[in-house]
């Protein structure tokens, strides 16, 4: 036994002899670090694009690191805020606010024009999402917005017409309640017709908005007429209609209930292209893509994307610009476009690459969806807060406590009284 | 000599029947069992589903080893797992020997202010560890600057490279240092192991101090023992606690080669997509080490007393 | 007894060091924080403004007339975040009645005593997935309102009329914090809590029970005046750790479940010093919300302490 002992402890000294004599320093100041996230398959294809990205830059020194979505910006941001942050590294749109509100980023408007970036190409909607006050922080890598997913099977079995692409509301709704069945007859729905993504499509949809701006700030815009007729038309989908299953209010985007497209249980799903890689392995039912129908106002939908921004202090802003030049490039867009899931930022090669050989259903829906008005909400620090508490408000009348208008008057001096508090702090 | 057969013979060396089970006993267990069981079998069975099944039902209508696969290859998952293993059982070593000790001196020595101090050590386990972060990462930044400044080196600062594999700095942010270093010195270890020690009866002690035992002997010969089935609790809360931390290891760690398993299962999913069937083959694998832990630490899960008053 | 000054000093040092740089210094710079608008990761340093945070937080201010929170929303989610923690009474109870039970010397202690720990080993998102299954509203899905449909049924009431007197669970703001209740309990009753009793109860002298069966006193008797009373400092450790977990817990149900809603019914504390930190930015406000929160957990631990602790240390 102390034989043993003593033999490990050789062991475990010789081994960190031998290694610590392969240990070497490195000065930090050259190496350039990017953060990537996404799901595995992503980051797998952003790793072979950075891969590319050194071949072709050898004298480059880069760490590539994975983070995980989930509290990715309160690491970056105890960081930032602490002076140790990466070089370059990968938003979310809706974290742009509160990252460049700091003014940790590195405005790119100079680098953009001087490197010849066509401006023009971009969809306008990914250049605002990286504006912040009128200041280009970083580029997007992808965008999209939502489209309408629909299972062919139940519309044939139940003799709807498919969708096309100058529908209205109206259809919808007619459309979802002839989908909406209980078939065995108990009672309860077994097929629900429609699941709306959320609330500020339909608002947007219906010419409105949540905010307007007004001598030189942003006041409640819920007093609108057209505000109620978006929010009534989307209560009643769930409240009036019974044509979307219920859900634990406007907050949750409700991830995991039995009633899913997937699962073959609602007929119509409004959402965004990063679900195509789950649903091309369905196999129990065929579906289609359509344009999310019209609404009195037009066709107007979120924006979702994601993009590449660079730290302000970083020791080598050129070469930080020469990554995300490059990972933003129209290469690497081919590359990342073969998942089906993102749509790449640049019109020319979003027609060019996203399209996919031999797919039965029409993902040309998603390119052609960008060509109508594709909002993004306010850029403030403050937005995501108000706006739960706007949807805190309005779950009133979703669950059936109080009429739309009611809930709305109520969401509205809540948001004044809010934007009011916010004025004050920080005028 | 195995937990069974300790208590077996315990009880039958007391004879009460009282410590039998009865029928009543089992029906009762088994039926609030099945109910914990459910979430167990809902990962295990997700874990062989496509993501679009996994809204089907219970039973996978196709089977696959995808999940298990897409695991292994989404990151360095054997690296990851020794990383976790190792930091959690560095932890647990050192703090539950930390942790008794001022637990001792705190639920069994006279001294000046001794609540007070308790009192700051309880204190501080009541402060949401979200703003303490903040000072906590600063705190890590500056760890290498003040050690550099005082040895006059700058040792303590750059990246260390095996050969050219990055493997983090000595101390201080995206370290193994940050890591193991703060969970060695708990505030919650301390607080449980004197709540337990204060239930242990004084008479034992008492003698030993009689026999002219010092404290230090004391604490190793009456107290130790004893306290065998707390540390076990402590052991296996501390294991877990560390082995599926998320926020620190996430906030310290910046580099692949530290990072540890519970947030590599974070980086399974974006903001949009959640693929529950990678999460839960990656939970199954988890789990392993976590049942393994919590079994084995049962083992000392025997009666303090009659193992105290054997020895002595 | 005599003094052991030197000997404490001894057994402190490891940890009291460790603590004192790691946890101490944080905390009291966290502290300070309160005292101060600061901008996280603005790069400006931070302003001193006194107790100008608290007086925000916790103000009231005359409108019209009527006395208005100046932040109704702290108000708001800390009555929510209080509400949640009734599960633990119910868990405390719970646990303890387990680990009596697990005590005994039945076959296959072990894997029980595991399998009621699973809930500890699994992922969150399994647990919260499944108890999301269980609260779905539709009878055909939740399992919950399935057996009170067929209740209904075997009562004769009309369909129409079931559906009404089915519990919203997740999709009503006055079922929502029920629903969370009865998961925290059922998560909590098998875990920590219980192992913390068992390792507990093996210090209880068997002679207390043996003496106490020769009075003749029952199964209630014996648990009331020597099981509970002979864990009391367990107890306290266990009230203490449960409020610190209730005060300072539910993000993360509450994000997988109900995103927070239904109409911010379960939006706790956490969610809201994340959100002040890490999406306002507002760092400052954050550590004033985390010392309010600190001096409700320090009252209750010293009431506690007081009324509970001290006399049963003394014993």
């Amino acid at each position: 036994m102390r034989f043993l002992r003593l033999g490990g402890l050789v062991v475990i000294v010789l081994s960190v002899l031998i290694g610590a004599s392969q240990f070497r320093l490195y000065p930090t100041e050259d190496v350039l670090t990017i953060w990537v996230r996404g799901t595995p398959e992503q980051t797998a294809i952003y790793r072979q694009i950075i891969d590319e990205f050194r071949t072709l830059n050898p004298e480059a020194k880069l760490r590539v690191e994975v983070m995980p979505a989930r509290r990715f910006v309160q690491k970056l941001l105890a960081g930032i805020d602490a002076g140790h942050a990466p070089d370059v590294f990968n938003l979310h749109w809706r974290d742009m606010p509160q990252v460049s509100s700091t003014g940790q980023l590195l405005p790119l408007d100079e680098l953009v024009d001087r490197h010849g970036i066509d401006r023009d190409d971009y969809y306008p909607v990914g250049l605002r999402a990286y504006t912040y006050r009128g200041v280009l922080y970083g580029l997007p890598v992808k965008g999209s917005t939502i489209s309408c997913y629909y299972n062919m099977d139940l519309f044939d079995r139940y003799g709807v017409d498919y969708p096309t692409d100058d529908w209205t509301w109206e259809e919808l709704v007619e459309k979802a309640q002839k989908l909406t069945v209980d078939e065995d007859g108990d009672g309860m729905t077994d097929i629900y017709g429609l699941t709306p993504y959320d609330i500020a499509n339909y608002v947007w949809s219906a010419g409105g908005d949540f905010l307007r701006h007004q001598d030189g700030r942003w006041v409640s815009n819920l007093d609108d007429p057209k505000v109620l007729l978006g929010t009534q038309f989307y209560v009643d989908l769930y409240f009036k209609n019974k044509i979307s299953p219920p859900r634990p209010g406007m907050r949750s985007d409700n991830p995991m209930s039995t009633f899913t497209f997937e699962a073959g249980r609602v007929a119509m799903a409004i959402t965004g292209p990063w679900r195509i890689p789950d649903y091309q392995l369905l196999d129990r039912f065929r579906w289609n893509l359509a344009l999310v129908p019209e609404g009195p106002g037009g066709r107007q939908t979120r924006y979702a994307g994601s993009g590449f921004s660079i730290w302000k202090d970083t020791p080598q802003p050129e070469a930080a610009w020469k990554l995300v030049e490059f990972l933003v490039g129209p290469e690497s867009m081919a590359k990342m476009a073969v998942l089906g899931s993102d749509l790449p930022p640049q019109r020319s090669v979003a027609r060019t690459t996203f399209l996919r050989e031999g797919t039965p259903w029409d993902e040309e829906v998603f390119v052609r969806a960008m060509d109508y008005e594709v909002q993004i909400f306010p850029q403030e620090v403050w937005w995501e807060d108000l706006f739960r508490r706007m949807q805190d408000e309005l779950d009133a009348a979703l669950a059936g406590r109080e009429t739309v208008a009611e809930s709305l008057r109520q969401a509205h001096e809540v948001t004044n009284a809010y934007l009011d508090r916010i004025y004050r702090d920080s005028p | 000599m195995t937990d069974e057969r300790a208590d077996i013979d315990v009880d039958k060396g007391r004879g009460p029947r009282r410590d039998q089970a009865g029928t009543f006993t089992y029906v009762a267990l088994l039926f609030l069992l099945s109910g914990m069981v459910l979430p167990l079998l809902w990962t295990v069975l997700t874990s062989f589903k496509y993501n679009v099944d996994v809204t089907l039902g219970w039973i996978p209508p196709r089977w696959t080893l995808d999940n298990y696969v897409g695991v292994v290859e989404a990151f360095s998952f054997l690296r990851y797992y020794l990383n976790s293993l190792f930091i959690a059982c560095a932890v647990t070593l050192v703090q539950v020997a930390t942790s008794v000790m001022a637990a001792y001196a705190f639920a069994r020595l006279q001294f000046r202010g001794r609540d007070l101090v308790f009192l700051g050590y309880l204190a501080t386990m009541m402060i949401p560890s979200d703003v303490l972060m903040i000072p906590q990462f600063v705190l890590m930044k500056k760890i290498p600057e003040w050690l550099n400044m005082v040895f006059g080196t700058e040792a303590f600062g750059g990246f260390v490279y095996f050969r050219h594999h990055y493997v983090g700095r000595p101390v201080g942010l995206d370290s193994f240092f940050a890591l193991i270093a703060p969970g060695c010195f708990s505030a919650y270890g301390t607080f449980m192991l004197r709540q337990f020690l204060l239930g242990i009866s004084h008479e034992i002690e008492e003698a030993a101090y009689i026999d002219g035992c010092s404290p230090w002997g004391v604490f190793r010969h009456v107290i130790l023992p004893l306290a065998k089935p707390a540390l076990a609790a402590l052991a296996i809360f501390t294991f877990l606690g560390r082995w599926r931390a998320f926020l620190w290891p996430l906030i310290m760690i910046d580099s692949d080669s530290m990072m540890v398993l519970s947030v590599g299962l974070a980086k399974l999913s974006d903001l949009y997509s959640n693929n529950y069937g990678l999460i839960c083959a990656g939970t199954v694998l988890m789990l392993i080490p976590m049942i393994a832990v919590f079994v084995l630490c049962q083992r000392w899960f025997i009666s303090g007393i009659q193992l105290g008053s054997v020895k002595g | 007894m005599k003094r052991q000054g030197w000997a404490a000093v001894g057994f402190l040092t490891p940890n009291l060091v460790g603590f004192l740089i790691f946890t101490l210094g944080p905390v009291v710079a966290a502290a300070g924080l309160s005292f101060y608008r600061y901008q996280l990761a603005s790069g400006q340093a931070p302003d001193f403004i006194g107790l100008a945070n608290f007086a925000e937080l916790v103000g009231f201010d005359r409108v019209d007339g009527e006395w208005k929170a100046l932040d109704p929303y702290f108000w708001q989610y800390l009555g929510n975040t209080l509400f949640l923690m009734l599960n633990i009474p119910f868990s405390m109870a719970g646990a303890l009645i387990l680990a009596v039970l697990l005590n005994k010397n039945l076959k296959g202690r072990i894997v029980f005593r595991t399998f009621f720990f699973i809930p500890h080993l699994c992922h969150g998102v399994a647990i919260f997935m499944v108890w999301k299954m269980v609260f779905t509203f539709e009878p055909n899905v939740g399992i919950i309102n399935g057996l009170l449909w067929s209740l209904y049924k075997f009562l004769g009431i009309p369909a129409e009329q079931a559906i009404g007197l089915l519990p919203g669970w997740l999709i009503d703001k006055n079922w929502a914090k029920p629903a969370f209740i009865i998961m925290f309990v059922w998560a909590s009753v098998g875990g920590f809590n219980m192992i913390l009793y068992l390792a507990g109860l093996q210090n209880i002298p068997p002679e207390l029970y043996e003496a106490a069966e020769m009075d003749g006193a029952g199964w209630w008797a014996r648990l009331r005046h020597i099981t509970v009373p002979q864990l009391a400092p367990t107890t306290f450790f266990i009230f203490v750790t449960s409020i610190i977990g209730g005060l300072q817990g539910g993000f993360e149900a509450a994000y997988i479940m109900t995103a927070g809603g239904p109409e911010g019914s379960t939006t706790t504390m956490s969610y809201y010093i994340y959100t002040q930190a890490y999406e306002r930015l507002e760092i400052g406000y954050a550590a004033t919300v985390s010392m309010v929160l600190f001096g409700l957990i320090f009252a209750l631990t010293m009431i506690n302490w007081r009324f509970g602790g001290k006399r049963l240390e003394a014993a």
